[in-house]
């Protein structure tokens, strides 16, 4: 997808009738999360498909401008997901990613955005399962949350 | 104690120990300083220290060490600035000659606000406050209207990177809790905070004197002013002045060292400390540290503790 | 012209009638500054008149951003889209002398190319301005020392003077005879006329005496050391020139998503580093050295030679905004000392 595909598309919803959808952005590593994604379709797991994902070579790769972009944007909700610990493809980059993520969805409660639009998992390649849990269970608490009001008014 | 800094500047100086001393000198009027370069001995005559000496002078660090060795008049709280530095790796912890001032609080400007500025003559350290010199007489102000709310609430002790400690260290009995204007803060829910800082960062400038006064901005070149990938707009639309702000203070998450040199640089009178104090807040509760303690302390956000760090998915 | 008087309780009324007809802008308090604002109520009229604006006019007629186009690419057609509608008429209350002094100098700046700036001069032409005399000059304000517009205002309409419970109202321009012909103004008398022109001299006895700088500039000399004692401390910032009401300089930046965007204009200085950066890594200013030598000199010196006028007012903001005071009026006396 291009950057304006991302951006603009209208998620897909399966149901008729047209209530809000968040428009939710994730950012996942190629190696597990983004496999573990894969494998949720390929099993033909049922999950809300208001995400777009963005595939990172490594959550520590997301800085956390691309959180913050997102939310200049007006996405509804961020996730970034990467390998559990002691499994990430470049042995520490996730251990960094935690801190830096961690201390973000804090400060961005503390400057405005409800910590529940912004979610950092550990998700392997092997589970298909837990993504379609947390992605189920994420855009439901961002549906919750509501519309983003955005950061400029 | 002026005297015992001109002293040792001088004679740092004369033994050519150091290139040059930075420190204060008078500004254009009674109540201003502005930063003196002095690098001979005759220049360190002109060296000050006074409630109006505010600026954090470890912003000039970096460049001026590229000139040879620096000697520096620090307050205990610039002094962590230059503790950032050395753990940075900004600077040789080699390169400078830390001056250390006891320093009692710095000025308000409010303070002046029932004073015609120009009848003011000098400013001093008086009893628990200041004393102002004007043409109709001398004004003590107490304690708690003369200095900065950050001074008010101060603890610190000697920096970590202490050379030369001048006079001796002024007691220290807080008159306010460090926290009181977060409390405040905190008080507003999510959603307030968030019109709250959208409101404030509309009246940004961009004049980037927050960024410049700061010395742990140091970068070569900003995220703000990259030409090729833009990421950061340099459009005042509210939302890219979020994007600015937001992204400075994660920058500095763990680095800011509360001086209040983005703050009393705003020509805007946005709240900029406010922002600081928070991420200091949230990451002395979660990692346990802070900036400016250890000069070898790794930073916060470039390294990681296998046994601490919180788990956002405990199995 | 013809000269009125109004009384104080009745500015709230006279403005929200001239509402009607055009927005009505006027100085007021916001959190700890004071800066220009729409007035939509005028029951709790609440116009700061003491406090000098944070800014001057300069956002008012080149605003930080102004977007100059927008487009949109729809396969191979591009569409365009200008927002330059015509925005409505404006009158502004309670212009300070230095600052509508100034525009003389960014009108001289803004047509001294072709095509003229067609978005300034549109904005120029739809606002009135009402000036005040000021009663509470500021440690730093010096435009006694540039002109004398304090006493002989230019550039505005309308200029009000305190004299107690109403303001003596001069009219500058036909604009500002239509104005006064409002039913809030009064015919002057003698007295008022006098207490008007007492009130004045009692500002400028209080503010320095006129230098003539655009003389003495002539002769800055281009390498006086100062500038190297100035760069060391100068953060290069941009407190000074974006607040500095003559300042005019911007930078063009586009803004593109997708398949569309914008190109849009915002304040830029000749403080900052990448101001001269050429495309190829050249730079003709490479430090701060040049720079601050710049600031001071295009105000004091190329300004008189190209335009005949001084670009700096003395309104004195970039020396209470210089967060390491660093003061104009100190540093142009002293290089005209040290010619
Ligand atoms: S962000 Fe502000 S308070 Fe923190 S170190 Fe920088 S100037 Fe000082
Ligand atoms: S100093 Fe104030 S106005 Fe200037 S860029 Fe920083 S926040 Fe914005
Ligand atoms: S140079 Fe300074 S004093 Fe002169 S007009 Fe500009 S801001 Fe005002
Ligand atoms: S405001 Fe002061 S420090 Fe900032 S660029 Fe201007 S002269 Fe330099
Ligand atoms: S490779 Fe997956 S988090 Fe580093």
């Amino acid at each position: 997808m291009s950057e304006e595909q991302v951006i603009t598309k209208e998620p897909e919803t399966a149901g008729a009738p047209k209530e809000w959808e968040p428009k939710i952005i994730g950012f996942l590593c190629n190696w597990c999360t983004y496999a573990g994604a894969d494998l949720a379709g390929s099993s033909r797991l049922k999950y809300p498909a208001n995400m777009r994902v963005v595939r990172v070579p490594c959550s520590g790769r997301v800085d956390p401008q691309f959180v913050l972009k997102a939310f200049e944007r007006g996405f509804d909700g961020v996730l970034v997901s990467g390998c559990h610990p002691g499994d990430c493809h470049y042995a520490k980059g996730n251990y960094y990613a935690r801190r830096r993520h961690m201390l973000l969805q804090k400060f961005l409660e503390h400057m405005g955005i409800e910590p529940e639009r912004f979610h950092f998992d550990w998700i392997s390649a092997a589970e298909g399962q837990k993504f379609a849990e947390v992605v189920e269970e994420f855009t439901g608490q961002v549906k919750k949350a509501g519309p983003f009001k955005g950061v400029g008014k | 104690m002026e005297n015992e800094l001109r002293q040792k500047a001088k004679e740092l100086l004369e033994s050519g120990q150091v290139k040059q001393v930075i420190g204060y000198e008078d500004g254009s009027t009674a109540f201003k300083s502005t930063p003196c370069f002095a690098s001979s001995p005759e220049d360190a005559d002109r060296l000050v220290w006074n409630p109006t000496c505010v600026n954090n002078l470890a912003v000039y660090l970096p460049s001026a060490v590229k000139q040879g060795k620096v000697a520096v008049a620090v307050k205990p709280c610039d002094g962590r600035s230059v503790v950032e530095l050395i753990k940075e790796h900004q600077i040789n912890r080699d390169d400078v000659v830390t001056m250390v001032v006891p320093c009692p609080g710095v000025l308000n400007p409010d303070a002046l606000a029932d004073i015609d500025p120009k009848t003011i003559k000098n400013i001093e350290w008086k009893g628990d406050g200041i004393s102002v010199t004007t043409d109709s007489g001398e004004i003590s102000i107490p304690r708690e209207k003369a200095f900065l709310d950050k001074c008010l609430s101060c603890t610190l002790t000697d920096p970590a990177v202490t050379n030369i400690k001048l006079g001796d260290s002024p007691e220290r009995s807080p008159l306010k809790d460090k926290d009181a204007a977060i409390a405040e803060y905190e008080k507003m829910s999510v959603d307030e905070r968030r019109v709250f800082w959208a409101k404030e960062f509309t009246k940004c400038i961009r004049c980037y004197a927050c960024r410049q006064a700061c010395p742990a901005c140091y970068c070569k070149e900003c995220f703000v002013d990259k030409n090729g990938q833009v990421w950061a707009l340099k459009s005042t639309d509210p939302e890219a002045n979020w994007f600015f702000h937001m992204t400075r203070a994660m920058h500095l998450a763990g680095r800011c060292i509360g001086c209040g040199e983005c703050e009393r640089s705003c020509p805007m009178g946005i709240p900029l400390t406010l922002i600081g104090r928070t991420l200091e807040k949230d990451v002395e509760e979660m990692f346990g540290s802070g900036a400016g303690q250890d000069p070898d302390a790794l930073p916060i956000l470039g390294s990681f503790d296998l046994t601490k760090d919180p788990d956002p998915c405990p199995e | 012209m013809e000269a009125k008087v109004i009384a104080k309780s009745d500015i709230g009324a006279w403005m929200k009638g001239l509402a009607d007809k055009c927005d009505v802008i006027a100085p007021v308090k916001d959190g700890d500054v004071s800066a220009f604002k729409k007035i939509e109520d005028f029951g709790t009229l609440s116009i700061d008149l003491p406090t000098p604006t944070v800014k001057g006019l300069r956002e008012q007629f080149t605003p930080e951003t102004e977007t100059l186009f927008e487009y949109k690419l729809t396969g191979q057609q591009a569409e365009l889209t200008s927002d330059t509608a015509a925005q409505k008429d404006r009158l502004i209350f309670g212009v300070r002398a230095c600052d509508a002094a100034a525009l003389k100098y960014t009108d001289a700046v803004n047509a001294n190319c072709e095509p003229k700036d067609a978005l300034y001069f549109a904005k120029r032409k739809q606002t009135t301005l009402v000036g005040v005399c000021c009663t509470t000059p500021a440690w730093s304000c010096f435009c006694t020392e540039i002109g004398d517009f304090l006493a002989n205002p230019i550039m505005m309409d309308l200029y009000l003077t305190d004299i107690g419970d109403k303001y003596y109202a001069e009219a500058l321009t036909p604009k500002g005879e239509t104005l006064i012909g409002a039913s809030q103004f009064q015919a002057a008398t003698d007295a008022d006329k006098q207490a008007a022109e007492s009130a004045k001299q009692k500002v400028i006895a209080a503010l320095p005496s006129p230098i003539d700088h655009a003389e003495k500039g002539k002769d800055f000399d281009w390498d006086d050391p100062m500038f190297t004692k100035l760069a060391e401390k100068c953060l290069a910032c941009g407190a000074c020139t974006f607040l500095c009401p003559t300042c005019h300089c911007f930078d063009i930046q586009e803004c593109a998503q997708g398949s569309k965007g914008s190109r849009y204009r915002c304040w830029d200085t000749c403080q900052f580093e990448k101001f001269t950066l050429m495309g190829h890594g050249h730079n003709p200013r490479p430090s701060k050295n040049e720079r601050t030598r710049q600031r001071v000199f295009h105000k004091f010196k190329y300004s008189p030679e190209r335009y005949g006028i001084l670009g700096c007012v003395g309104c004195g903001r970039c020396i209470t905004a210089c967060p390491v005071n660093i003061d104009i009026q100190r540093v142009v006396h002293k290089l005209e000392a040290d010619k």
